[in-house]
C-alpha cells in the first residue's frame, strides 16, 4: 500500500580528492555533511542531537563504530545513530533507516554519510593497492568476502566469483561476452564527463578493447572489471519528514520507496541453499525481490523510472540488473543493452550517469555513497557530468558481498 | 611447520579447522570426502555446521561422498594477487556439483582451462595447497 513519500532529502553534499592530493575519509564525510546541511538551509544546531547514519567503516578508516568517529570529529552528539552495513548496500538502507525514524518522529533529522579513500589505503598496509593504482581493484579488495575456510584456501578471488556468476549467465541466460563489454563500453560513455571518473580522462573505449583487455579471470577481463579510484571521496545527505521538508527553504528530493534482500554472506552456502530460489541458482538473485518490494511501496513500476544509479563491480552485472529490476524480461539483459536502451544517446534509460563503478570507480568500500549523490545531482539538475534530460523519478540500486548477497534499493523522485 | 597466513591464524571462528568442520578436515588427511545430512529434514549442508542451516535441528550427520560430481561453472585466475599462489597462476577455482546434491568451491588440477566447461565430469583427488598446511579436496578431470 502506497503512502508514498515516505520522507524527503533536502539536502546534499560531496567531496572528493585525488591520488596526488589524498584526504582521508572521515575528512571526506566531514566536508561531506558540512556541505549537506548548509544545502537544506539548515545550521549544525538544528542538526545536533539529532539522527546521524553513517555507511560501513571506510577501507581506509579501520575504526569500528565509524558513526561515532564522525560524530565525535563533528561534535553532533546524535540520539540516534549507527552504521548501517549490509556490506557496501547499506548505503542505500541508510535511506530506509533514516525516513524510518523521521517518520516514526525519533527524530526531526536524520544525517547521512559515507566516504572512502583509495589514497589513504596504504596506511594499512595488508590491503595496500598495487602500484597500478588506477586499475587493480582486484588486490584492494580480491579476496574480500570469500569463505575464510572453504573458498579462500582454493585462491578464490571476487572477480573469479563474478566470473563464476558470469558463465552461468552465458550458460543459461544466453548473454554474450560481447555483451558485458558492451555494458563496460556504455559506462564509459556515461562517465566521461565526470570529472572525478576514475577512468573517464582514458576517453570512450570499444567493444574490441574490452575483448581484448588482459584476462584477470574468465570470462572476466581488466575492462569488464571496476577500477579503484577515485583517490577519495564521499557523500551525505539530511533526511527529514515531508511536513519539515515544506518549511525548509530547500529543493527536496522524496523518498517514495525502498527495499531490501540480503540472502547470504559466501557464495558456498548460496550454492547449497535449496531456497533461493533452489540449489546451485546464480541467475535468479535477492535484487529482484528488493525491487518489487521498493516498488510496491512507492506504487510505481519500472517504467516510471528515468534514472538508475547502480554500480556494477564487473560488467557482466549489468544485463543481470536490468532484468531482475524488472526493467526487461529475464534473459533479455544482454539484448537490452544491446539494443541500445542505456546508451547515453537515445536510450531508454539514463543509466549510471556518472560511469558508475565501472567509469567513475570505487574510492573503497562505500561506493554506493556516490550513487546516491549522483542520483540526488540528477534529480536537482545539478550533475557535474552529463544531466539526463526530463529526470523526474530515480532508482538507486546497491548490491554489497560475492554474487548480490545484500541488495538495496531506494526510489526518489524530485516531485510529489 | 606453519605457514604464516593472517587470515587464518585468527583460530576459531573466522579460520581453517574451525570446531564446526574439523572431522571433515579430519577425513580430507585420510583421503576421504564427507559431508553433512540433516536427519529431520533430509538437506545436505555444506560448509559444515553444528545446526541444520534449513530445520535448525540437532540432527546433522556426516555421510562419506563418492567425490564424483561436475563443473557447475569456473573461472581461470591469471592475476597473481591471492597471496597463496604465486607462480601457480594460471589457476582455476570452480563450483562442483557432487552427485549427492551438495556443492563445493575447489580447484580443478592436471588440466589445461580449454579442457572444462560447464557440465565435465570430475573427481575429487586429494592434495596440498601453497601456503597451507595438510591435503584439501580438489578435482580432476573423470575418463
Ligand atoms: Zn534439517
Amino acid at each position: 500500500m502506497a503512502n508514498r513519500p515516505q520522507a524527503a532529502i533536502v539536502g546534499y553534499g560531496d567531496a572528493f580528492a585525488d591520488f596526488d592530493d589524498p584526504k582521508p575519509p572521515i575528512t571526506l564525510a566531514a566536508r561531506a555533511v558540512r556541505e549537506a546541511v548548509e544545502d537544506a538551509g539548515l545550521d549544525r544546531s538544528d542538526v545536533r542531537g539529532q539522527g546521524l547514519l553513517t555507511a560501513r567503516r571506510p577501507a581506509a578508516d579501520h575504526r569500528p563504530q565509524w558513526n561515532n568517529a564522525l560524530a565525535s570529529y563533528l561534535n553532533l552528539a546524535p540520539t540516534y545513530s549507527t552504521e548501517v552495513t549490509m556490506h557496501s548496500a547499506g548505503a542505500v538502507s541508510m535511506i530506509e533507516h533514516a525516513s524510518m525514524a523521521v517518520r516514526e518522529g525519533a527524530v526531526e533529522y536524520v544525517v547521512c554519510a559515507g566516504a572512502d579513500a583509495a589514497a589513504s589505503l596504504g596506511a594499512y598496509p595488508h590491503i595496500a593497492p598495487s602500484s597500478d593504482k588506477y586499475t587493480n581493484y582486484t588486490e584492494f579488495a580480491g579476496t574480500m568476502d570469500v569463505h575464510p575456510e572453504f573458498e579462500y584456501p582454493y585462491g578464490i578471488i571476487m572477480p573469479a566469483a563474478f566470473g563464476m556468476g558470469a558463465r552461468r549467465q552465458m550458460h543459461e541466460l544466453g548473454h554474450t561476452a560481447e555483451e558485458f563489454a558492451m555494458a563496460s563500453v556504455v559506462c564509459r560513455e556515461w562517465g566521461i564527463e565526470f570529472p572525478h571518473a576514475t577512468l573517464g580522462h582514458k576517453g570512450p573505449i570499444t567493444v574490441e578493447d574490452v575483448l581484448e583487455s588482459p584476462m584477470i579471470a574468465s570470462p572476466i577481463r581488466l575492462l569488464n572489471v571496476m577500477p579503484l579510484g577515485p583517490g577519495g571521496s564521499g557523500g551525505a545527505f539530511v533526511v527529514t519528514s515531508v511536513e519539515n521538508a515544506e518549511s525548509l527553504d530547500a529543493d527536496p528530493v522524496y523518498v517514495d520507496g525502498y527495499g531490501a534482500r540480503a540472502t547470504h554472506e559466501h557464495v558456498t552456502p548460496r550454492l547449497n541453499c535449496p531456497y533461493w530460489p533452489e540449489r546451485g541458482n546464480l541467475t535468479d538473485t535477492g535484487m529482484a525481490d528488493a525491487a518489487e518490494r521498493a516498488f510496491a511501496m512507492a506504487d510505481l513500476g519500472p517504467a516510471d523510472i528515468d534514472v538508475v544509479e547502480t554500480d556494477a563491480g564487473t560488467s557482466n552485472a549489468v544485463p543481470l540488473m536490468l532484468e531482475d529490476l524488472g526493467f526487461c524480461e529475464k534473459g533479455d539483459g544482454g539484448k537490452f543493452v544491446r539494443e541500445g536502451h542505456i546508451d547515453p544517446d537515445g536510450g531508454s534509460i539514463a543509466f549510471n550517469t556518472d560511469g558508475g563503478a565501472l567509469t567513475a570507480g570505487q574510492s573503497g568500500v562505500t561506493l554506493y555513497v556516490d550513487r546516491i549523490i549522483e542520483c540526488l545531482r540528477q534529480l536537482r539538475g545539478e550533475a557535474l557530468g552529463k544531466q539526463a534530460d526530463g529526470v523526474e523519478r530515480g532508482l538507486v540500486y546497491a548490491t554489497g558481498g560475492p554474487l548480490y548477497a545484500c541488495n538495496t534499493i531506494a526510489i526518489l523522485s524530485n516531485t510529489r | 611447520m606453519t605457514k604464516n597466513n593472517t587470515y587464518y591464524d585468527k583460530g576459531l571462528g573466522g579460520g581453517r579447522n574451525t570446531l564446526d568442520a574439523r572431522r571433515f578436515w579430519e577425513a580430507a588427511q585420510e583421503e576421504r570426502l564427507i559431508v553433512q545430512r540433516c536427519d529431520e529434514c533430509d538437506e545436505y549442508v555444506f560448509p559444515p555446521q553444528d545446526v541444520c542451516a534449513y530445520c535448525w535441528a540437532d540432527a546433522l550427520d556426516w555421510v562419506e561422498v563418492d567425490g564424483e560430481g561436475r563443473i557447475h561453472s569456473f573461472s581461470t585466475i591469471h592475476v597473481d594477487i591471492h597471496s597463496t599462489w604465486g607462480d601457480r597462476v594460471p589457476y582455476t577455482v570452480a563450483f562442483v556439483e557432487l552427485d549427492e546434491g551438495p556443492f563445493l568451491v575447489t580447484n580443478v588440477v592436471d588440466c589445461e582451462p580449454d579442457d572444462i566447461e560447464i557440465g565435465t565430469a570430475v573427481e575429487v583427488t586429494f592434495g596440498e595447497l601453497p601456503a597451507e598446511d595438510g591435503l584439501f579436496p580438489q578435482f580432476r578431470l573423470r575418463e
